[in-house]
């Protein structure tokens, strides 16, 4: 058993990049939804908050048939809140910490499994923020640094390329997630320096997303 | 105060009860209709009711509560019910006479539709339940009102509490009261480990 004992997920958004007209946890990426390989992810984790808002009903039915026990968290106000709005909403009622994901991506079980290992090993209170080295369209740069035999984050930006890109995944004490309406980066600004760690994820935001996923994933041995 | 209130049957019982109490009348498909139509909104719970008591009403008292007594509850729920009762309730627009063996069971505190007994031990119905109505009283004494259920009767009761659990146990909620609710789960466990990080 896990010993993060609580993962969020948001799935509350339109996906319009990706304009299918129906939420991205549920584009199939070679006959599997995202959100299935999300799921298959937690598998050991005892409770799983899914953020849903866009399509509700649909997100719910399909993801009920996948894992009978999520708890479904309602966004109803999905069409005017960010990721992090979606977030603060389960992590209100969360005691202690929690990995805080977003529904859109597609993340190497190997990765996510070390990031898991290294968030359980944590101590209370402390933040863990994953980054990829696999830059997107559209990235939000991280200054790391090393120390020691880890990874230290001190910093995001649009402007200042580095190596590093915020990858949406993070592990932090669920009293410090909050509402508003900015970025999860601009919020998470405020507790850095944090320890950082590498997973690689496909995100799909674009039909070159999707179509570069599907192609990455034959070749690749992922899975 | 906190207090946890929950619709009876499809949400703390594993079926539908009236339908289940007219199969001893042969009406059991009939009776089924009937609740299928009033759970998903399309005609008005007090009528519906009122035609469901009447029918039911021809079974002795003795005969519905022996079956009552017999219905399966939703074991998760109940356990929690147990362990809580000081903070929880249930809040139905069924009978109290009929559905006393279920409270009895839970041990809990009940607000239900309302009847007295004639001389011949047949309930007589005398006031049906507004749930809106039930939460409001609650709300006289307890800070805090967390609902939980999954038709259209319980709408007036999730716009009248603070957190709405839409609950899909048994069968799927209506949308009426998912669009309402704050949380929506499908399950006994999870809906256990939700009430308590309430």
């Amino acid at each position: 058993m896990s010993v993060v004992k609580n993962v969020v997920i948001a799935a509350a958004g339109t996906g319009t990049r990706l304009g299918m007209g129906k939420p991205k946890c549920l584009i199939k990426v070679n006959g599997k939804s995202i959100l299935e390989y999300q799921l298959e992810l937690l598998k050991d984790v005892e409770n799983v908050f899914l953020i849903v808002g866009f399509c509700e009903e649909e997100v719910m039915d399909f993801a009920g048939e996948l894992r009978k026990d999520i708890i479904f968290v309602r966004n109803a106000n999905f069409s005017r809140t960010k990721t992090l709005g979606s977030f603060y909403l389960a992590a209100k009622i969360i005691d202690g910490s929690a990995i805080f994901m977003d529904g859109d991506m597609i993340i190497k079980p190997q990765a996510f499994d070390e990031f898991l290992t290294t968030a359980a090993q944590s101590n209370a209170g402390e933040f863990l923020i994953a980054v990829s080295e696999r830059i997107s369209d559209d990235p939000v740069y991280c200054k790391v640094v090393p120390a020691g035999d880890k990874l230290t984050i001190h910093g995001f930006s649009y402007e200042e390329k580095t190596a590093y890109e915020w990858a949406n995944v993070v592990f932090m004490p669920a009293d410090k997630m909050s509402g508003g309406n900015t970025h999860t980066f601009e919020h998470l600004k405020k507790f850095l320096p944090a320890e950082a760690k590498i997973i690689d994820r496909l995100e799909i935001d674009t039909p070159e997303d999707l179509a570069y996923a599907e192609k990455f994933l034959q070749s690749e041995n992922w899975f | 105060m906190k207090k946890f209130v929950f619709d009876l049957d499809g949400t703390i019982t594993k079926i539908e009860t009236l339908p289940l109490l007219a199969g001893e009348l042969g009406l059991k498909e009939e009776m089924k209709l009937l609740t299928d139509l009033t759970l998903s909104g399309k005609i008005p719970f007090a009528n519906s009711f009122k035609l469901r008591y009447l029918v039911l009403r021809n079974i002795p008292l003795k005969k519905i509560q022996d079956v009552m007594a017999s219905v399966e509850l939703d074991e998760e729920i109940a356990a929690f019910i147990k362990e809580h009762k000081k903070n929880c309730a249930v809040v139905t627009g069924n009978l109290d006479c009929w559905i006393e063996p279920l409270t009895a069971k839970l041990g809990c505190e009940s607000f239900s539709s309302t009847s007295e007994l004639d001389e011949n031990n047949v309930p007589v119905l005398k006031k049906i339940l507004d749930k809106g109505e039930a939460v409001r009283e609650l709300k006289k004494t307890c800070d805090k009102v967390i609902a939980v259920g999954e038709s259209f009767n319980d709408v007036p009761m999730f716009e009248e509490s603070d957190v709405a659990i839409a609950y899909g146990g048994v069968h799927k909620p209506v949308s009426t009261a998912i669009s309402i609710s704050n949380y929506v789960v499908f399950d006994g466990g999870a809906l256990c480990r939700l009430l308590k990080m309430l």
